[in-house]
């Protein structure tokens, strides 16, 4: 052969230079979603703090743990009188406590979903239960406007802090100071207790009922969330206000921290999950949900975003690792010997760095259009490179090559009605994409005046026809619409630009 | 303008630095003449097959098989060599050292050519256009001549055409009979191998002449009538038979050598090319028949089983096929200037020679839109080459350097009577420092919709080539006036300037990322920064000052100032007669002043005080205005 044969050359089109940040690209890596329906409300989502990361979904009268490999439910616990609220799994993922509405708390061994301990006490709906970082102490927050500390292995209660006059909806154990407890409450207020002194040590007006609290690890700062603002509290420097946020428009109802604590993530009853840098409290990314979102948690190794909505709908988006991140997950497996593995090994070697490379020149591959261009078969080429799954891309530079090759007619023409067909769908498909235009114009143009004696004959063809003049009128009267508008904005625009003299643009 | 410089396509490059050394000398020389058209006639081999001749308007060049090299250029400077374009060349049937050239002046001339001398001058006082001279009579030849043309554009489409044969006495005083004419020109003038045949064609005639030289009336062949157009000609060198090629492709065999055949010749043909037949040639066993036509492709035809072999996309239409003596390589002349040596083992090519190439194009379809363009990376001269594509030529060494393709393009031949329409490259231009180049292709057939792009090349170091960075689909809404660079050496922050029929200049900046994370480090895009017009007037021409701070947009006879860097209308001149156009503007280096050209005036403004200096009524301008740009 003299010279190769010249592949087709794909158009590339201009991609509009991507705005976002580093920060938003990563949060917008959360693509790959999935929805599971639960039956109820969903009240409370908290994962596992133990790999493989699985999360205990609490809603109605049951408490489910599904795995975050399939998504499938793993666990059922349903042995609830009323309503279940706030399965939480202990920090080496044995067991669950969760309380319910008549104010009973139970802890459950996971593995056999069975009764371990049942602590009565409360006489209204406990909403928050929390196993305490040593793991014989539960924290539960109940609307009988008290929140305590429960012996596990006893079945009693060994503290009661009273002084809060509502509903208590938030509270945590401090992991790095097991003696300090922080509950906030529907009377706007968000205390300190010390279980040494059994005493309440600090209280903050939060300024709206609190839903949610959170601690930054050191436990020298909180963050409180109710209403539509969360605040950030230091606890050092005596409860003093560091900063107060408000972005969402109706009330946060959950927050979580990445699995580093350098990220916030609150969700709302207004659909949406923003996403907050705590060096500066700035919302770095947002994601939008079908529904007022009741509770959202980040899994620990920060690849699922899971939010319970109102509908009883639970969004799962899963991060898309990163190619490197997987490739070295794989990099150290040994093929088993005699598999097909095993027999391709080293296929991808490149030699050192040193070595000499011959050069092996590899078969060239020609896709099914470039064969037939190659043969001049141009009607084949076409229907190639209209079959089912192409990109439109790839046809439109293929009708171009026809054109410039000056065979677009060649190429149309002796066509039946069926091998017609994909060509005046996907004209009708692209015709009113401004960067295909041009070129489909052509090509209806050519159609036209190859078929239009006959055109009648098929109602296929016809038909379809007819659905393309329609697009075209559409678009015309759109693009009317559309100087119109302009022509009207550059008045108004001229007009404002009325005292600036200069006559050029 | 050189007296050659007619037929073959030139190339003239001005010694800029001696202009601008001596600006009041009047007197431009041309120090150099380059360029050339190689490939137009056939090429021949020498004995031995280790070089080739190729004439090239009226010189000779000799060059290896092995290097590409020339080796030698029969052309010396003290008048021996032709004043006309040199037509026909064969080596001495006797002393294969010596070769024979026939031109258009009316001489043949005898040259050793390994040491470029002249042996002997044949006068004839009538244009040569083929030859042939036997290896039995020395001194005589049998020369196709015409009606000498004066006008240049019917030069070798020679109506009537007539076959002469002389006979050159021992003082060199030719005795001349008339074998044969023909209203129609010549296409063809073969011998037998064994030298008792001449056979020449006409458009659709063929005359067969045997050569007894002591008796011409022998037996008479007819004359015989080819049902159409006869392109070529070949003589197969053992059986009684020729072949011809004619205008719709078709090669037909025809046995008329033999006595007993004369009056009724049995016809074979085979059929393979869609377009005229432009060469064809049998290799010395006649076994094989190579032909070669428009679609570029080399058929290799096996006689005896009918068997084709093809090489295809050669790039461009093959023009004239040889075998060389060992019969181990082909030579092929291509429509585009260029000469290919092919192995006759595995056809591949063994060795290339490349002209400069644009002037086999119709120039009224492609034009030479780029004008000449001097790359400031090697100083090689950019030009427009075949349709599509640039090509960068050395100047200095006369040699082809680089061809860049701006728009793919497959060189397919056509499939009905009407022309492919190829992308043609408008404009050109680079960034001062090479790193990047700007290029404006279009392509208008009339039927489909027109294509514009502007498409920006960064310079590769690895591979030496320019590298696509960004194509802009339709910058302007209609064609493109003009392209040129900023003259910053930054970059970061460079910047082109275009003009369109629409009206409008468009400043198109460079985009770099800087501040980007990693992964799109070297992302480097152009964007279009500003778009202005002025008063609805045509823009003609634009420059930048030398330090980049104005852009100067030249409308219809108006001049407007831009600053560069806020693009704000800084200025307007005014010519004084308006109703010429501007052609060309350029800032002068280090001088404050703009020169600009109009068809018949040149003016050059002060731009410290915007008063004309000077206005002269110059008709050479343009050679001037080269010359600014060259510095």
């Amino acid at each position: 052969m003299s010279s190769p044969y010249k592949k087709l050359s794909i158009k590339k089109l201009p991609v509009p230079t991507e705005k976002g940040t580093e920060e938003s690209r990563f949060w917008k890596r959360f693509k790959s979603r999935c929805s599971l329906s639960e039956i109820a409300s969903v009240t409370s989502i908290k994962f596992s703090p133990i790999q493989p990361f699985d999360f205990a979904v609490t809603s109605s009268t049951r408490v489910q743990i599904y795995s975050t490999q399939t998504y499938k439910v793993k666990k059922t616990i349903s042995r609830f009188n009323d309503i279940a609220y706030c399965g939480t799994i202990r920090n080496d993922g044995k067991l669950l406590v969760a309380g319910d509405a008549t104010g009973l708390i139970q802890v459950f061994d996971i593995n056999s979903r069975a009764i371990l301990r049942t602590m009565q006490g409360h006489n209204h709906p406990v909403h928050i239960t929390r196993f305490a970082p040593g793991n014989t102490q539960i924290l539960s927050c109940s609307d009988d406007k008290t929140a305590r500390i429960w012996d596990v292995p006893g079945q009693e209660a060994i503290s009661i802090f009273q002084e809060h006059q509502d509903y208590v909806r938030a509270g945590l154990i401090s992991n790095d100071n097991p003696h300090l407890v922080l509950t906030g409450s529907y009377d706007q207020s968000i205390k300190l207790w010390d279980l040494r002194t059994n005493s309440c040590t600090m209280s903050m007006s939060h300024g709206a009922p609190v839903e949610d609290v959170l601690m930054f690890p050191g436990g020298g700062m909180i963050i409180s969330a109710g209403g539509p603002t969360i605040t950030v509290w230091d606890l050092i420097s005596g409860g003093r206000v560091v900063r107060s946020v408000s972005n969402h428009q109706k009330t946060i109802t959950s927050m979580c921290f990445n699995g580093s604590s350098t990220r916030l993530l609150t969700g709302s009853l207004d659909h949406h999950v923003k996403i907050y840098d705590v060096q500066n409290y700035d919302v770095v990314h947002s994601i939008e949900y079908s529904s007022p979102i009741l509770c959202i948690a980040l899994s620990p190794d920060d690849t699922n975003i899971v939010a319970g909505m109102t509908c009883g709908t639970i969004s799962i988006r899963r991060r898309k690792f990163v190619q490197k991140e997987l490739s070295m997950s794989h990099q150290n497996k040994q093929p088993r010997v005699g598999s097909y593995k095993y027999f391709t090994r080293g296929q991808t070697y490149s030699g050192n760095k040193g070595d000499f490379v011959v050069e092996s020149k590899p078969r060239e591959r020609l896709a099914l259009y470039d064969r037939y261009l190659k043969k001049f078969q141009y009607s084949n080429a076409l229907d190639a490179a209209l079959r089912n799954g192409t990109q439109a891309i790839l046809t439109i530079s293929l009708l171009q090559e026809l054109i410039r090759r000056d065979a677009l007619r060649q190429a149309i023409v002796g066509r039946d009605d069926l091998s017609l067909e994909p060509l005046v769908k996907f004209l009708i498909r692209w015709i009113n994409e401004p960067r295909y235009t041009s070129i489909l114009v052509d090509v209806g143009n050519v159609i036209i005046d190859v078929y239009s004696s006959v055109i009648y004959k098929s109602p296929l063809i016809e038909k379809l026809i007819v659905n393309l003049h329609a697009k075209v009128k559409t678009e015309m009267n759109l693009q009317k619409e559309i100087a119109k508008i302009i022509g009207s904005l550059e008045m108004v625009a001229k007009g404002s630009l009325l005292t600036d003299t200069t006559n050029y643009t | 303008m050189s007296p050659m410089d007619t037929n073959g396509f030139r190339q003239l490059v001005f010694d800029g630095r001696q202009a601008a050394l001596h600006p009041e000398s009047q007197a431009l020389k041309i120090s150099r003449v380059v360029g050339g058209c190689l490939s137009s006639r056939p090429i021949i081999f020498s004995l031995d097959s280790k070089y080739f001749f190729c004439s090239c308007s009226n010189k000779i060049k000799v060059i290896s098989v092995t290097t590409g090299e020339v080796v030698k250029t029969i052309f010396d400077s003290s008048g021996n060599c032709h004043n006309d374009e040199i037509t026909c060349m064969m080596l001495n049937p006797n002393d294969p050292q010596q070769l024979l050239s026939g031109s258009l002046d009316g001489t043949i001339k005898v040259w050793k050519y390994s040491d470029v001398e002249l042996l002997k001058k044949y006068e004839f006082g009538i244009p040569i256009y083929r030859m042939v001279i036997l290896a039995s009579y020395p001194d005589r030849f049998f020369v196709v001549t015409g009606i000498p043309c004066k006008n240049a554009s019917c030069r070798g489409k020679q109506k009537a055409q007539a076959l002469l044969y002389f006979r050159f006495d021992k003082k060199d005083q030719p005795e001349m009979h008339l074998l044969c004419k023909s209203k129609s020109m010549c296409t063809g003038l073969v011998t037998s191998p064994d030298g008792e045949f001449l056979i020449i064609s006409f458009l659709r005639t063929i005359r067969i002449i045997k050569i007894k030289l002591n008796q011409q009336k022998g037996q008479k062949w007819p004359k015989y009538t080819h049902s159409s157009n006869i392109s070529c000609i070949a003589i197969h060198p053992s059986k009684p038979y020729i072949s011809i090629g004619d205008e719709y492709g078709k090669i037909t065999h025809m046995y008329c050598l033999k006595e007993s055949q004369i009056q009724d010749p049995v016809k074979s043909s085979v059929h393979w090319h869609p377009h005229k037949v432009n060469s064809l040639a049998f290799t010395s066993d006649g076994t094989y028949l190579l032909s070669g036509g428009k679609e570029s492709v080399l058929v290799i035809w096996q006689i005896e089983t009918g068997h084709t072999q093809f090489l295809p996309r050669l790039g461009s239409e093959i023009r004239s096929v040889t075998i060389s003596p060992d019969q181990t390589l082909y030579a092929i002349n291509l429509l585009d200037n260029s000469i290919k040596i092919l192995s006759a083992i595995n056809l591949e090519i063994k060795q290339a020679v490349q002209g400069l190439k644009h002037a086999q194009v119709d120039a009224s379809i492609y034009p030479l839109s780029t004008g000449l363009v001097i790359e400031p990376r090697n100083h090689l001269v950019v030009l427009n080459g075949l349709p599509g594509t640039i090509q960068f030529y050395n100047p200095h060494s006369d040699r082809h350097v680089m061809e860049h393709e701006v728009s793919q393009r497959t060189m397919i031949s056509r499939a009905f009577e009407k022309d492919i329409v190829y992308p043609n490259v408008n404009h050109v231009s680079f960034s001062s420092n090479g790193n990047w180049m700007a290029t404006v292709d279009s392509r208008e057939d009339g039927e489909t919709t027109p294509e514009l792009y502007l498409k920006f090349w960064k310079f590769d170091p690895n591979s030496q080539t320019y590298v696509l960075n960004a194509r802009i689909d339709n910058p302007h809404s209609k064609a493109v006036v003009s392209l040129n660079f900023h003259p910053g050496t930054n970059d970061t922050s460079l910047s082109v300037v275009t003009t369109g029929l629409d009206n409008k200049f468009k400043v198109w900046k460079i985009n770099s990322e800087s501040h980007a994370s990693q992964v799109f480090k070297d992302s480097v895009s152009w964007m279009c920064k500003f778009v202005g017009s002025y008063r609805q007037y045509t823009p003609r021409a634009t420059a930048f000052s030398q330090d980049g701070s104005i852009l100067s947009v030249a409308y219809d006879s108006i001049i407007t100032l831009w600053d560069s860097r806020s693009n704000v209308l800084r200025d307007v001149l005014t010519l004084l007669p308006n109703y010429e156009f501007i052609r060309h503007l350029a800032f002068t280096n280090n001088s404050p002043f703009l020169v600009v050209t109009t068809q018949n005036f040149l003016y050059v403004w002060n731009l410290l005080t915007c008063t004309s200096k000077y206005q002269l009524s110059e008709l050479c301008y343009k050679l001037l205005f080269r010359n600014y740009i060259s510095t």
